[in-house]
């Protein structure tokens, strides 16, 4: 009996120090004060609610009167280079206290373990320098000034719009649901910026009532997709820049959508006119003057043969030998659904069907031979 | 407004063609002790520049697995440590090197002695920065050539707050000068081709695969660098994809652009 009381409380212990650990990366920017101070409800850029990242907030006065809010950093960032001329004061939130301070004197806490929810890398303000260090002693990072965090901001607004991709595109495909369902028809290109975008949609009742979070999700859908164009034109297709050019065979592969596919590392995306360049390369990069080994190659995108879209390399299903031929001759040629690649395979006399790791340099070397 | 016409005008030397060895930071290559390994090894990871060239500013991290990366400045470890392949993996970050100069052998930075701002040109920065294992030496150097001893935060973090402005410098050297000899020499000498199939992770390779293959046949380190500045930062659009949208930089080259034409308008 004793023993199972130990255990459980060995137990106990281990689940509290687990959270503790885990608390100690997350980070909450939801505002816990009774008053903040909100000039609008949504951020000027992003049109997020403002409250709930209320810790990473900016106010911006400009010298025409106007004031703008940021959700964070990043969307001041994004907005930098228009309204730089006509700043007359950058207020942000001091994380410790929640109240608004001078942002060109606060303490920056950069590359923290942080997390918060728009930047791969936080960037944290506090009015006093002691503070700014109890939150390194608890998240690491480092102690900048203003004009190197707004530096680093601005430098990694690439890299933040890459870290939010995969969540938007979950977000558009519900977007597109709502907006079709629920909302009159209005043409998204007639308003300047998002925030106007969304401020009508609320106040005109264009999609009736909508959660705030719904409301969201579908301004965002309509503003970054919608006005382009429709979901389903650019959907899933993979997007091959105009300058790629296989690494494998030399060709640019944005001449053949139908065949394109793609590995994409670290550091490159490196596009092939075909899954059997992929794997040629896949197999021996350093024959094609790459750096990278078979480790880096985490990610791999093909285009299933039926559907056209963009799917997992890993996952697909290849039928090999058919009387189908790609841009570089006989292909691997990709499916998503295994029931698509064995009537493909039957109606087009195809050899054999494989997975992704069941192919071997020797098989994919072998698509080039004659007696094929 | 005297250090910036003597940084400009080395700059400008250097530019035109002043041999390796004639730089205040340059040693012999045989005399540089390389740290990191690998075909790239002579160059910078950071800025691809020639590591003997630039010696006496070198730095290097060790990392957790042994191994080392070595910069040209303390300005390429900034880049690095604040924003660019070790900004992540600080824990893995041992110890960090910096070259002494009263011994041209590596020392631990933490413990050394920089001279900052003296009147001895810097590497990648408006305000030199050199360091000494021995205090006194360090002392001695400052009463001579100017500056103030710091020690490595004091100096690491006044190249932090130079980091923009010197990004600025940067950018104009080679705006005005660098990629243009770089893009003349490619587009003269190079195997364009051959050049599409080269995959690499940084400038520094970049520049090593394109010594090693004579694609763009016998190159000096100069022209070397030109090209590979060329190829990575415009062909490959790595200036833009990392500084694009920053106009502070653009700005401030455009100043020190300026500042540059007025002092070749002097000679």
């Amino acid at each position: 009996m004793n023993n199972i009381f130990k255990i459980a409380a060995m137990y106990i212990a281990a689940i509290l120090s687990l959270t503790l650990y885990a608390n100690a990366k997350t980070f909450k920017e939801k505002a816990t004060i009774k008053d903040p101070v909100l000039t609008q409800k949504w951020c000027s850029v992003s049109a997020e609610e403002l409250k709930d990242t209320y810790k990473t907030n900016y106010i911006v006065k400009l010298t025409d009167g106007q004031t703008k809010q940021y959700a964070a950093l990043r969307f001041l960032a994004e907005d930098y280079d228009a309204i730089k001329t006509r700043i007359q004061e950058i207020l942000a939130v001091d994380a410790k206290s929640q109240k608004l301070i001078n942002a060109l004197r606060a303490y920056y806490v950069t590359n923290s373990k942080a997390k918060t929810a728009y930047s791969k890398f936080s960037k944290i303000a506090f009015e006093k320098e002691a503070d700014a260090k109890e939150f390194v002693q608890q998240y690491g990072g480092d102690i900048r000034d203003f004009d190197f965090t707004l530096y680093l901001a601005i430098k990694d607004l690439e890299l933040d719009r890459e870290f939010l991709k995969a969540k938007k595109e979950k977000r558009y495909q519900k977007g597109e649901k709502i907006y079709e369902r629920l909302c009159e028809k209005f043409d998204p290109s007639q308003y300047d910026t998002l925030l106007d975008l969304k401020t009508d949609i609320d106040t005109k009742k264009r999609c009736g009532r909508l959660s705030s979070d719904n409301l969201q999700t579908v301004s965002l859908y309509l503003w970054e997709v919608k006005r382009f164009g429709d979901l389903e034109q650019n959907k899933n297709v993979m997007k091959v820049p105009q300058d790629a050019k296989c690494p494998v065979c030399g060709m640019f592969v944005f001449k053949y959508p139908k065949w394109a596919a793609k590995i994409v590392t670290q550091e490159h995306t490196y596009y092939f006119d075909g899954v059997k360049d992929l794997m040629k390369f896949y197999f021996n990069p350093s024959k094609f003057e790459s750096a990278h080994k078979l480790e880096d190659f985490k990610e791999i995108r093909v285009t299933d043969y039926y559907t056209q879209k963009e799917i997992d390399g890993k996952k697909a299903f290849y039928v090999l030998h058919s009387n189908v031929f790609g841009p570089m001759g006989n292909e691997p040629i990709p499916f998503e659904k295994e029931e698509d690649a064995k009537t493909f395979l039957k109606e087009h006399y195809g050899k054999t069907m494989l997975k992704f790791d069941e192919m071997t340099e020797t098989e994919v070397y072998g698509l080039e031979k004659l007696d094929n | 407004m005297k250090k910036l016409k003597m940084v400009l005008a080395v700059m400008l030397i250097g530019v035109v063609g002043m041999h390796a060895q004639e730089m205040f930071q340059s040693v012999p290559e045989k005399e540089a002790t390389l740290l990191q390994s690998g075909k790239e090894k002579l160059y910078c990871p950071n800025c691809g520049m020639n590591l003997p060239k630039y010696y006496k500013t070198s730095h290097a991290v060790e990392l957790a697995d042994g191994t080392h990366r070595q910069y040209c400045s303390i300005h390429c470890l900034v880049e690095e440590m604040e924003m660019g392949y070790l900004r992540d993996k600080k824990e893995s970050v041992k110890s960090i090197k910096v070259v002494d100069i009263a011994s041209n052998q590596f020392t631990d930075a933490k413990k050394a002695f920089y001279v900052v701002g003296s009147k001895k040109p810097g590497t990648m920065t408006m305000t030199s920065k050199y360091a000494f294992a021995q205090k006194a030496q360090a002392e001695e150097f400052a009463s001579q050539n100017g500056g103030t001893v710091m020690n490595f935060n004091e100096t690491y973090k006044t190249a932090v707050s130079d980091f923009t402005k010197d990004m600025g410098m940067l950018l104009a050297m080679k705006s005005s000068k660098m990629w243009q000899m770089g893009e003349k020499l490619y587009n003269e000498k190079c195997d364009k081709a051959k050049i599409e199939t080269f995959h690499a992770h940084s400038i520094a390779t970049l520049k090593s695969m394109i010594r090693d293959s004579k694609t763009c046949g016998e190159l000096d380190d100069m022209q070397l660098q030109a090209v590979s500045l060329h190829i990575w930062d415009q062909k490959l659009g790595n200036f833009e994809k990392q500084y694009g949208a920053n106009e502070e930089i653009k700005a401030n080259a455009e100043m020190f652009k300026k500042k540059m034409m007025e002092q070749k308008g002097h000679e």
